[in-house]
Parts: structure tokens; sequence; C-alpha cells
């Protein structure tokens, strides 16, 4: 388990941040795909969230309508539940 | 244009859906669809485009509310009755989503102000209760080149087609050919109509709208939807286009300043 900073940026390039904690599904999605549109095929996206569904919501529904793969989810703090989830866009 | 906080939870449910997102949302944001009519299908019609955050939505109608109209046509309310349906209309879609700014025209569509007033839209709705007026926006819409859907309703059934001018998709004309004459006979208020009918085919208009702006699905063309709500039959009868047809054929006519169409020439007074 990889416990992080928040302000640690990970080890992606040339990435992209989007801070979703506080907001909840469809949101969560909805917000990812928004911030995915307008990326371009190969980029990062770096999702921040503390809405423990999404975790499983947002890849699954990115994989569906073909907008990015899920690459990893690391917990910002082991005492908290925030996360980023790491995504590719294809 | 980004869209804002409010307009992101205003269209979160159809953003989600895969044939809309962002990008298909401003493009509904962006566009500007002419609607011909605000009885019953204008009533539904106009109230779901504008929900869906259509930008401009220009409404077109003469008449005023009346309490017979009330059983169908909803964006009228009792209190509305002997007010112009215009500013009935606007009204309701103005509190229903300040997102969509409503161009309000009073008056009858005619031979004479038709191309002006439809020749910046991007899609044409026709929900008018007459075959003069359905004839006028087939032939003014095929003039223009501009996509347009025509919905009919009567009793408990009614049907709607499609027409893409660009694709030389079969038009309403190659269907019903020159008739112009209006027949008293078929209007609702001689044969009657039960309301949730123009309310279905009024939602079949603005999804037709909608999948032509997006460019999503597929549309009623060179087919028309024919649905009969007693029976619970939805048909679909192809149609194909007529190189003789005098709107859309090989060698057409500028209906619009030659034809006939009934009392409409001079209905504008
Ligand atoms: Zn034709």
């Amino acid at each position: 388990m990889l416990a992080m900073n928040s302000r640690d940026k990970s080890n992606y390039k040339n990435s992209t941040q989007l801070d979703i904690r506080g907001k909840m599904c469809p949101l969560t999605f909805v917000y990812t795909k928004l911030t995915l549109e307008v990326l371009t095929k190969g980029d990062i996206l770096e999702v921040y969230l503390d809405f423990p569904a999404a975790l499983k919501n947002i890849p699954e529904s990115c994989k569906r309508q073909n907008l990015a793969e899920l690459l990893e989810i690391k917990e910002i703090h082991s005492d908290k539940p925030e996360w980023i989830m790491i995504l590719r866009k294809i | 244009m980004d869209l804002t906080e409010e307009q992101i939870n205003r269209y979160s449910r159809q953003i989600v859906l895969k044939e809309v997102g962002g990008i298909g949302q401003k493009k509904l944001l962006a566009s500007k669809i002419s609607l011909i009519g605000l009885g019953a299908l204008g009533s539904s019609t106009a109230y779901y485009l504008a929900a869906a955050g259509v930008g401009t939505l220009q409404i077109i109608d003469f008449d005023t509310v009346e309490m017979s109209n009330l059983h169908r046509q909803i964006l009228h309310f009792t209190k509305d009755i002997n007010s112009k349906k215009t500013t009935s209309a606007a009204d309701k879609l103005n509190s229903l989503n300040p997102d969509c700014t409503i161009e309000i025209i009073n008056d009858h569509i005619t031979p004479k102000n038709s191309k002006a007033l439809l020749k910046d839209s991007d899609f044409i709705i026709e929900g008018s209760d007459n075959l003069p007026t359905k004839m006028l926006i087939n032939d003014t819409c095929i003039s223009l080149k501009i996509p347009f859907t025509i919905a009919g309703v009567l009793r408990f059934h009614g049907q709607i087609m499609t027409v893409v001018p660009e694709k030389m998709t079969s038009c309403y004309r190659c269907v019903f050919g020159d008739i112009t004459e209006g027949d008293s006979s078929m209007s609702c208020s001689q044969a009657g109509v039960i309301g949730f009918v123009p309310g279905v085919l009024g939602c079949l208009e603005a999804n037709e709208a909608l999948k032509y702006i997006l460019n999503i699905g597929d549309l009623i063309t060179n087919k028309i939807m024919y649905i009969d709500l007693l029976r619970n039959n939805f048909d679909f009868i192809e149609v194909h286009r007529n190189n003789k047809c005098i709107a859309c054929g090989d060698d057409p006519k500028d209906l619009v300043e030659e034809a006939n169409y009934g009392g409409l020439n001079a209905c504008n007074e």
C-alpha cells in the first residue's frame, strides 16, 4: 500500500489533475468524462476522489464508453478515504 | 464555451450518455430549432427541447389559448386562457430552463414570410394542425435545404416523418402529393383527439431534432412511423423519393413562390 502526500505528484509526466473530492456518482463520472473529452489519446488523467463507489463506477463507465483505461488507484492518505485514480485516455 | 457547474449538474443525466457527453451538450446549446405550432404537438416538443438545453428555440404561432385546448396542450394552463400561445409557452419555457433563449413569432407562417423566418434554423419542427401549413413547411425547408420533421395526429393515431433535403430523402409531397386544400373533416376539432397521442408524437419530433443535431442514431427518413394508441400498433411504412415530385424531384419548382396553399396565402392579415 502506497501512502502519498496529496501534493506529492505521481510519477506520470505531463498528467492532468482533476479534483472531484466531495462529489458523488454520477457526477464523479460526468466530471471525469468532461475532462477526458478534451484530452488526446495517450494522455494521463489523475482523478482525486473520495466517493468509494466511484472507484468501481468510473473505470467501468470509462471502459464501456471507450474513453479511458484504468492504470492504477492509489491511496492519498493511509488514514482517510481519499484516492488518486490514474486513467489513460484511449 | 465551457459548461458551468450548474449546467453540468442540470444536464448530467444526458452528459453521462455515450451519445451525448459534454461535446454533444455544447452542440445542443449552440443550436437553433424552429417550431411551428404551439398546440399539443408543439407543447411536448418545446418542453423537452428546452429542458434538454437547446440554445435557441424559435416558436411560431398566432393563436390564443382556449379552454378546449387544455386537455392536450400541456404548455398552457387554465390561467392562460385568452393569452397568446407564444407568450404562454415562453413563460413556461423560460422558467423551465434559462439556458434556452425563446424567440417569439406571433404570426401566421405564410409563403411570404416562411423563408425569412426559418432560414437560420438548424432543424425545423412542424407541429401545426393543418395540411396547407405542413406542405408550406415541406416546400420551404426543401428550398432552404434545412432538415425537418412533420407529425400529425387524429383520434388515437398519428404519424411522423423526417426529411433531410441534403440527403435527398423522401419528402412529405413525395408521399402525399399535391394536396393543398384543407380538408375540414381531418381536423382535431371535428374528429377529436386524445391528448396522449400528440404528447408521444411531440416527444418523437423532439427526439428527431436531437438525433440530427448530435448526428447520432437513425432518423425516421424514407419511412413514416404510424402509431395507433388504441390498438397499440407502432408501424413503419417505407416510402421512397419520387423523382417526379414537384417539391424535391429532379425538376423541382420553387413552390413557396408558386403553389397555392389553400387559405394560407391570404391569412396573414
Ligand atoms: Zn418530394
